[in-house]
């Protein structure tokens, strides 16, 4: 088993601390993990990314060439990192920040509403955990669980207030796909993607 | 978790190393800040230098004291370094430094790259001499060969580099840490106060001109021990390998995968991976007895290349693959090279 | 018999390397005078920095750490941060601690680092034959300026107790001339205020002493210290400039 993750977005939206859960968690299950911030020009520039992979082996190349998943926040990224997802593979996007202008092939589209749902949770900084939450849900090599561990374990003391609020969120987008009876990225294939 | 700048501060702390001096500069903060952080806590001592010029200095001062100390930069910071690395090497003193490098020449930029591997190597500074240079390819490594430089540092009396790239700084993963250092050899030869003994001198101007050629003398002595002893690879398939990837660093994990993707296709590929690139792993050239190309791949225009080309000494046919600057090789185009020299190979059309 | 004069035993048996009429032997001996009368010697380190004075090991009995050009202040640096409880000097020339090694200086001052600085200003470059020192005097022969410094090209000498002595963290600052024998003994004193101030208010001391260097002033021994005398304390005037250690017990 392997994923390699693509997660980019704006800077601020919290994407190297959901790429960091997302890694922590695959630590936390026992598998192999690594992440990589974008650093460099790029941080000054508004935008942030990050990648992920998450291995039951030793992992090789800690850098994402061709992604199994993409978890975008923005429609920059969307344009970027969206041709990099393989076929087969799942595009997850933030519905009211990005849309993919060309068809994917073969990609599984997630547009999801993190947007309208942060509001609605009056947690406008939590979008990257209702994301996070989905793809846990649609793609469970992970559990919610230990995406919660995660969170309690690299949320520094002096914010731990958010840990509870991270946690809401991420239950909000596990609810999201649930309710949407959208389980499971195998009964998936074929949606979307043009 | 960890990030790997900050797993070296770790295991500096680890091994027993409460000093360090250093100057801001990207893409290694994450140490400074750890060391920081973390220095104070264990009763140790974090100084921002003013330049690199005088924290080099500064741990020169405090490893000639007979202290564990650190300290750490980035290509360009290096460079300025080496007035105190010379100096270090003359003196014989123990002292671990480390340098996540950057695209260069000049100032550069701040992606990573490997084109600091012959400054690093062939000793950096003016003289006669040579650094222990290790070359971490994982988190877990900058904590394990951190350790081992420290070790290696205080028993052969020389300074030690840590000698990463961006990539492997500014990644984490999961790493187990080792074990505290709990007793750090004593050093009598160390400049801490006369009482009850001879006085030390810690020096790198001997008085005579012979002095002077008997340290040189000396010094090369203790490089043929080190190279004897002390040179480390890890050796990926090498047994039945005919094509043979050498890399070190992050690079050396892009190439694995490849390794990984041509073993599935049935090539015979394989992997010299240095870990310490000074003593350069020459032995480990001598363990491939079915090799018929050697592919060097580098984040640099051919450093390692002459190494390699030396350690094989025209036995079998060496390519690179590597450009200065900041480049990063895919594994595609990794695979697409190599796949190039066997055709080459298998055409009998490669020369040396 | 009686002994009427000894070598102080924070001094070896070498005899001094250095040319006729020059200051540093005055210089080396009171360092080893008031090392000996605070009774330092065996928790003392110096730091030697490049200059004439490199091999200053060979007279100084006690552990010595030689640093590079200008570094003096920052390897110094390193020495009192590993060893809090230790007496740390430099001993540095003008070349070393005004012009390469102006950035450690400063900074080691800023930091109000508890070390003692002894400072040997004569106007040139010793070691490398005569070259302009940042000390060197307006009009002053130098190899590297034979027609004298011109400060509209060079600039003009720079007067390192003052700008010290202004900086908030240091704790004593002093300039004599090893000239004349009450000089001389009245740079011994302030020298060991230079290392009181280490040793009992933990801060910064350096004491300044302007020397001759015959040699490259091309002028007899005796003509060197009457040209420090008549060129040198106008420029630099002697005494001193800070003392912070007697107003904290005043």
């Amino acid at each position: 088993m392997i994923r390699n993750y693509n997660i980019a977005g704006f800077g601020g939206q919290g994407i190297l601390y959901l790429g960091q859960c997302l890694a922590f968690a695959g630590m936390l299950s026992g598998k192999h993990s690594t992440w990589i911030p974008s650093y460099g020009p790029e941080m000054r520039g508004g935008t942030a990314n990050c990648m992920v992979v998450i291995s039951s082996d030793l992992i090789r190349s800690p850098l994402v060439y061709s992604s199994d998943v993409a978890i975008i926040l923005n429609q920059p990224s969307l344009e970027k990192y969206g041709p990099g997802v393989k076929t087969g593979g799942a595009l997850l996007y933030v519905s009211e920040l990005a849309c993919p202008k060309n068809p994917l092939n073969g990609v599984n589209l997630w547009p999801i509403p993190a947007k309208a749902m942060a509001e609605e949770l009056k947690l406008p900084m939590s979008m990257n955990m209702i994301m996070l939450g989905a793809l846990l849900t649609i793609d469970p090599i992970l559990s919610v669980n230990e995406a919660e561990e995660a969170i309690k374990e690299i949320t520094p003391a002096h914010r731990s207030q958010l840990i509870e609020m991270n946690i809401r969120a991420l239950q909000a987008g596990r609810e999201y796909i649930e309710k949407e009876n959208l389980a499971a990225l195998q009964p998936a294939r074929g949606r979307g993607g043009g | 978790m960890m990030k790997g700048n900050e797993a070296i501060g770790e295991a500096a702390i680890r091994a027993g190393c409460r000093f360090y001096f250093g100057y801001p500069i990207t893409p290694q903060n994450e140490l400074l800040e750890y060391m920081a952080r973390k220095l104070p806590e264990v009763g140790g001592c974090f100084l921002q230098s003013e330049s690199e010029l005088a924290g080099a200095s500064m741990l020169y001062g405090a490893a000639a004291a007979g202290k564990r100390v650190m300290t750490s930069s980035s290509s360009p910071g290096i460079s300025l370094m080496q007035e105190t690395v010379s100096y270090l090497a003359s003196a014989e003193l123990p002292a671990v430094i480390v340098n996540i490098s950057r695209g260069s020449p000049g100032l550069g930029r701040i992606t990573p790259a490997q084109s600091d591997y012959n400054q690093a190597t062939k000793g950096g500074g003016h003289g006669d001499y040579n650094i222990l240079v290790f070359a971490p390819a994982s988190v877990q490594e900058m904590m394990d060969l951190t350790m081992l430089a420290y070790e290696l540092s205080d028993q052969y009396r020389i300074p030690a580099m840590i000698l990463g790239d961006g990539i492997v700084g500014q990644m984490m993963e999961s790493v187990v840490l080792p074990e505290p250092v709990e007793t750090i050899p004593e050093k009598s030869w160390a400049a801490c106060g006369c009482q009850g003994r001879e006085r030390n001198l810690v020096i790198s101007a001997p008085f005579t001109d012979e002095d002077l050629i008997d340290l040189n003398r000396r010094l090369q002595e203790k490089y043929r021990v080190i190279i004897e002893r002390e040179q480390r690879a890890e050796m990926i398939h090498t047994e039945d390998a005919e094509f043979i990837f050498v890399a070190f660093g992050i690079v050396s994990r892009l190439a694995h995968s490849v390794v990984d993707s041509l073993r599935e296709k049935g090539c015979k590929v394989g992997m010299i991976r240095p870990q310490t690139l000074w003593p350069f792993p020459d032995d480990a050239f001598n363990r491939i007895p079915r090799a018929k190309g050697v592919l060097v791949v580098e984040m640099n225009e051919g450093q390692m290349l002459i190494d390699v080309r030396l350690a094989l000494n025209g036995r079998v046919p060496v390519r690179h693959y590597g450009r200065g600057g900041g480049w990063v090789p895919s594994p595609d185009s990794i695979e697409a090279e190599m796949l190039k020299l066997m055709e080459e190979v298998e055409k009998n059309a490669v020369s040396l | 018999m009686q002994l009427v004069f000894n070598k102080p035993e924070s001094l070896t048996v070498n005899p001094f390397t250095y040319c006729p009429g020059c200051s540093h032997g005055i210089a080396h001996r009171l360092v080893g005078e008031v090392i000996d009368e605070m009774q330092l010697r065996e928790k003392i380190v110096g730091v030697s920095t490049i200059g004439c004075s490199v091999r200053c090991w060979r007279n100084f009995d006690f552990d010595i750490v030689q640093g590079a050009h200008g570094r003096g202040m920052a390897v110094a640096t390193g020495l009192k941060r590993a060893l809090p409880d230790q007496v740390i000097f430099t001993y540095q020339g003008d070349g070393d601690l005004a012009a390469i090694g102006m950035g450690e200086t400063i900074h080691a001052a800023v930091r109000g680092e508890a070390i003692t600085v002894v400072f040997i200003n004569n106007a040139v470059f010793g070691a490398t034959g005569g070259q302009l020192a940042p000390t060197t005097l307006p009009g002053q022969w130098t190899s590297t300026y034979p027609k004298g410094r011109d400060v509209s090209w060079t600039g003009s000498p720079i007067n390192m107790s003052e700008i010290l002595a202004g900086l908030p963290a240091t704790t004593y600052i002093a300039r004599e001339a090893l000239t004349t024998p009450k000089n001389v003994l009245r740079a011994k004193k302030y020298m060991r205020k230079a290392f009181e101030a280490q040793t009992l208010h933990g801060g910064f001391g350096l004491v300044e002493l302007l020397g001759s260097c015959p040699v490259n002033l091309k002028l007899k021994p005796v003509e060197a210290l009457n040209w420090v005398e008549k060129n040198m304390i106008p420029q630099y005037p002697l005494g001193e400039f800070k003392d912070t250690g007697k107003e904290a017990a005043s």
